[in-house]
């Protein structure tokens, strides 16, 4: 016994005992190590040729092994018919420990197909609204009331209101309106010139001018809403490392198409986009007592009247307060208090109808066109065991204009508050330079006063503001719920707010689940064509090299099991493209072979010995071989780096076969002629030619 | 098996000026045909028209595709199955037509549906039958108009009838109110897809195609200029690396060579897409970016048996050089592009729609990869070569030996 196949023998007893343990321990991936590290240990003990060569060899197999465990689940995938039925079955152990495998591409497979509707109405709104803050604060200026630097304060607002007031019927359109006629002549030339440009003075009343936005204005903003929303959905899905999901828009529609048929997958993509994340701040107005002058009589059973005591902002240094009453629905009891997950699903559907009901009641309210009713959810606590649980709703009544918006936000981070306690997970925000610049005055010229964080349309918290917040920063709390759920909301809320946030709401209207864009019977007739071709490939390199063509032959059938593998095991999308690169890299691996070939047989030809004839063959082929590798390559490398959608699949696949292709086709071939020439000691290369 | 005799070189660069002619005819022929009439992109650049029908009865996806084919009013289709949960035979059939309206109609439409009028007349324009926009989809066959309050549907539908050359598509809601919110209308002009629905009905029967499609949409392109810009900049970029790592391991003479190459090869391939009337689509991306790396590939062998045949017989002439090399490599390369071919060819016979332009791009691809490695990328060599001087030859070794002071 040699020392090496001593060694051999050591390898063999420690990864046997080694997978013993993992397989007790279930740690599949150990597992798997062990077992290939003694497939390379038995290998090396084998009494053939030198140590040198059974090492490599060894390592050969131990990566063919290994690349047929990593795609046990991929090739049941690959060989189940359209009805579901798997042809080949994997082992279930293996099938629960590899999460990852080869998907089908959207155009080989299929997938789901969500059309969204872009509701630009929204986005208009939001331009309506800029203009008719920009409006106030030019009036306010032209009343002396405002010194025309900075933004609006709220006895400003309050001063101004009482002389002109801002209407906004439609979405496109704003109603100035006089209290005193004469006033009119406040909309100077100097007036319109300022906003020209976007709005057209239509026809006015008495007292009053009103504006619309200019048609080319409003078709522009209508346009860039979508295509900003194209582009935050394609980040969102970015984000989620779906590279091979489409998005595409349809005039006002975006259509997101998603390869595969992951169910859980394409639950979270829905809840993904679907995420507004509109972050908008507004001030609470607890001035105007609105709620409180509510008939009592009209208010629906079910629906509380709750009186609070409110800020009223400062007056002179002092903190002046008032009581205020406010709506608040409470969830039924029976499905409080529980905390199951299925009650969980319970409970989200009635704290839906609950809001739905408040929403209901408000409508009958006339709200002012300035002003809106925000909700947030109550909670309810229990000290025994430092749980809060959603148990309702409430009202606010918050000023209608977002003093600051979810477009000044530079970053977005999750943490968690201990401090407490009770752990407290929220998402910390950073504004831009602007931002915090603006979110400093409105803090600073409302201490006193409840300032509402509003996320996708509901109150995530109303504080009271204590002091001037400068810097910049804000978090958002995650409110109740265990731990674990407060940390996955805060990720998605984090992503949502980093991708930015959609300019304008948008509205599934059509999902379903499509069959593969090529078309089931192209891709069934490519296959063939694909059989064919690698079949055709594969005999005539034997009919041409013989014995040499058979090794060529297996070299290539490895380089795509191995390439396949390390496509797997990132769970990389197989497209039309990719199977190109693919198809590249085995001409590559084929033509690496015949350029070893044709050496050897120049070689021979030249009447060297049969061993010098290899040495010298592979010696010579190899810059060739290897300069062609690099030159694809890097061409991949620059194609995936820049490319997108389909270049970047080819380019994939076409870096991950050439390594493979290398290793194959150079490596693995080369350990076959060493046991010829060496071990075997033939007399006769059988390279398809007689010399 | 042998395919060729050792020893015997040919002598290729003989010919080369007709090849060389040959190549620059092939090259500015495929250029202008890129501009005029340009390539035809298909639905994946373009977009066209998609319809989605509910089939009565159970319909293959290559039967679809045959009957739309079939009739020569249409592209090649994209036939996508839509899987429902009652196991309905519903398709998205999707064709690069889209309906045009020409301005003339356009403007009468406007007209008609009162865009923009005002005042107080109200004989022909009653105030809430006046439409504040009207849109036009990128057809023209769909048209979004809004008002100022929700209006009559029936009197729009007379308005639009009374338009000559008009007709609505059949359907029980059109127009239809879209937004109530911003009172938003959509009339449906009789279109391709209609005209695509008449067709399936003629080849597979009154009794599989029913008589309103689910859906009839304009649908805007997969992907556009971005993406096409894109590839190209990264396939330039990808040139510019090679052409450092060539001019590294080989010298600065060679790396030219590889890239004319590949350019012509690309260029080459696209302007057969253009002569064969085939669409352009993502697929012919993947093609081009296959054939640019068969040919550096093939390139590369032969310039590797180049430079090895400069290092052995230093008195020969570069003419001579690469006639030895690439005799030597010609089994290789018959070999290599033979297989390769193979394989190509049974995706061509056995492959439809997409396949089977993949694979006719493959075809002429691998011709040309093969041949512009002989005749563009060597002679072009050869000529830097003749231009620069090669190191080592006579020529340049008394140059630097001038130089040196004496």
């Amino acid at each position: 016994m040699t020392s090496s196949q001593r060694n051999s023998l050591i390898v063999i007893a420690v990864s046997g005992a080694a997978g013993y343990a993992f397989y007790s321990a279930d740690n599949f991936w150990g597992l798997v190590l062990s077992g290939l590290a003694a497939i390379w240990a038995v290998v090396t003990a084998l009494p053939v040729m030198d140590s040198a060569w059974r090492i490599k060899v060894g390592f050969v197999v131990a990566v063919f092994f290994g690349s047929v465990v990593a795609l046990l689940p991929t090739f049941e995938d690959l060989s189940r018919t359209k009805d579901g039925h798997a042809r080949f079955h994997c082992p279930t152990y293996v099938r629960d420990n590899i999460t990852f495998g080869v998907v089908k591409g959207l155009d080989l497979q299929g997938g789901l197909r969500l059309v969204y509707t872009v509701e630009v109405e929204e986005a208009l709104r939001d331009k309506r609204d800029k203009f008719a803050d920009e409006m106030r604060q030019s009036l306010a200026t032209g009343y002396n009331i405002h010194t025309g630097e900075g933004l609006l304060k709220q006895p400003e607002l309050k001063l101004l209101d009482e002389k002109v007031h801002i209407y906004t019927p439609e979405s496109a359109v704003l109603r100035i309106k006089f209290k005193d006629p004469a006033d009119v002549k406040m909309i100077d030339d100097r007036f319109q010139q300022k906003f020209s440009q976007e709005l057209a003075r239509m026809k006015s009343g008495e007292g009053e001018v009103v504006f619309k936005l200019r048609a080319e204005v409003e078709t522009q903003t209508r346009e860039r809403a979508v295509t900003q929303a194209k582009d935050t959905v394609n980040r969102r899905v970015d984000e989620l490392g779906l590279r091979e999901a489409s998005v595409t828009t349809r005039d006002e529609d975006i259509i997101v198409e998603v390869p595969g048929s992951n169910r859980a997958q394409f639950e979270e993509i829905k809840e993904i986009i679907r995420k507004t994340a509109r972050l908008e701040f507004k001030m609470v107005d607890d001035e105007a007592d609105f709620f409180g002058k509510v008939d009592e009589k009209s208010v629906p059973e079910g629906i509380e009247i709750r009186i609070e005591n409110a800020p009223l902002g400062e007056d002179k240094g002092q903190k002046q307060n008032a009581r205020r009453q406010f709506f608040s629905i409470k969830i039924p009891a029976e499905v409080d208090g529980k905390s199951t997950k299925e009650d969980e699903v319970v409970r989200v559907k009635a704290m839906q109808a609950a809001l739905d009901k408040l929403k209901e009641f408000v409508k009958t309210l006339d709200v002012p066109d300035d002003h809106t009713v925000g909700y947030e959810k109550t909670e309810d606590y229990d000290p025994d065991t430092g749980h809060a649980t959603e148990d309702g709703w409430r009202t606010f009544y918050l000023r209608g204009r977002a003093d600051v918006t979810g477009e000044y936000i530079t970053d977005a981070q999750r943490s968690i508050d201990q401090r407490s306690g009770v752990p407290e997970v929220y998402v910390a925000i950073t504004f831009s330079p602007a931002g915090a610049d603006r979110f400093e005055q409105i803090t600073g010229d409302n201490i006193n006063r409840r300032f509402a964080i509003i996320l996708d349309d509901t109150i995530n918290s109303a504080p009271v503001i204590r002091s001037k917040i400068g810097g910049g920063r804000a978090s958002i709390t995650m409110g109740a719920g265990d731990p674990d759920q407060q940390l996955k909301s805060a990720e998605k809320l984090e992503m949502v707010l980093r991708s930015g946030a959609l300019p304008a709401p948008i509205q599934l209207s059509n999902e379903s689940i499509i069959g593969p864009t090529l078309g089931d019977d192209a891709i069934a007739k490519g296959a063939t064509g694909a059989a064919a071709g690698v079949g055709l490939v594969l005999m005539f390199m034997v009919l041409y090299y013989r014995g040499s063509g058979f090794v060529a032959d297996a070299a290539v059938l490895f380089n795509l099991l191995l390439q396949l593998a390390i496509l797997a095991s990132f769970s990389g999308t197989l497209t039309l493209p990719g199977i190109a690169g693919l198809a590249l890299t085995v001409g590559m691996a084929v033509d690496a072979n015949v350029l070893i070939n044709e050496r050897i047989r120049e070689e021979l030809r030249a009447g060297r010995s049969i061993r010098a004839a290899v040495e010298a063959g592979y010696d010579k082929a190899f810059t060739a071989i290897v300069d062609g590798h690099v030159t694809i390559f890097i061409s991949g490398l620059i194609l995936a780096q820049y490319g997108t959608g389909p270049v970047k699949g080819f380019a994939i696949t076409l870096i991950i076969g050439i390594v493979a292709s290398l290793f194959t086709s150079v490596f693995c071939t080369r350990l076959v002629f060493d046991y010829w020439v060496r071990g075997a000691k033939v007399k006769r290369l059988s390279v398809g030619a007689e010399f | 098996m042998e395919f060729f005799k050792s020893h015997k070189v040919y002598d290729f660069m003989r010919m080369r000026k007709y090849w060389i002619f040959l190549s620059l005819a092939l090259t500015v022929v495929s250029i202008v045909l890129l501009y005029y009439p340009g390539p035809n992109y298909g639905t994946d650049f373009r977009g066209g028209t998609e319809i989605e029908v509910a089939f009565l009865k159970p319909v293959d996806g290559g039967k679809i595709r045959e009957a739309v084919t079939a009739s020569g009013q249409f592209s090649e289709p994209d036939v996508v199955q839509v899987q429902t949960k009652d196991e309905s035979s519903q398709f998205l059939i999707r064709v690069q037509e889209i309906s045009t309206v020409d301005n003339a109609t356009k403007e009468a439409l406007k007209k008609a549906l009162c865009l923009g009028v005002e005042g107080d007349d109200e004989t022909t324009c009653p105030k809430e039958l006046r439409a504040t926009e009207v849109k036009f989809s990128a057809g023209g066959d769909k048209l979004g108009v809004r008002y100022d309050s929700d209006p009559d549907l029936d009197k729009i539908k007379a308005q639009v009838l009374a338009v000559p050359n008009v007709k609505l598509r059949v359907s029980d809601k059109n127009p239809q109110i879209v937004n109530k919110r911003d009172h938003r209308v959509e009339i449906q002009l009789q279109s391709k897809g209609d005209q695509l629905m008449d067709v399936l009905r003629q080849e597979l029967g009154a009794d599989v195609v029913p008589d309103h499609a689910l859906r009839v949409e304009w649908v805007g392109p997969k992907a556009g200029k971005q993406l096409r810009d894109s590839a190209r900049n990264a396939v330039a970029l990808s040139i510019v690396f090679i052409m450092i790592y060539l001019a590294f391991r080989f010298d600065l003479r060679f790396a030219p060579g590889v890239v004319l190459a590949c350019t012509h090869d690309a260029v080459v391939v696209l302007g057969a897409f253009v002569v064969t009337h085939r669409e352009v689509t993502l697929s012919t991306i993947a093609v081009v970016l296959t054939i640019v790396g068969y040919s550096m590939n093939d390139t590369v062998v032969v310039y590797d048996r180049i430079r090895e045949n400069l290092g052995k017989h230093r008195g020969k002439s570069f003419g001579d050089i690469i006639n030895m090399s690439v005799s030597e490599t010609l089994s290789r390369t018959i070999l290599t592009s033979g297989a390769t071919m193979l394989s190509v060819l049974a995706f061509f016979i056995w492959g439809t729609g997409v396949i089977k332009d993949f694979a006719f791009g493959m075809v002429v691809g691998i011709v040309a990869g093969t041949y512009s490695s002989i005749y563009v990328a060597a002679p072009l060599t050869e000529w830097i070569d003749k231009r620069l001087g090669r190191p080592g030859s006579a020529k340049t070794v008394k140059k630097r030996l001038s130089a040196k002071p004496a």
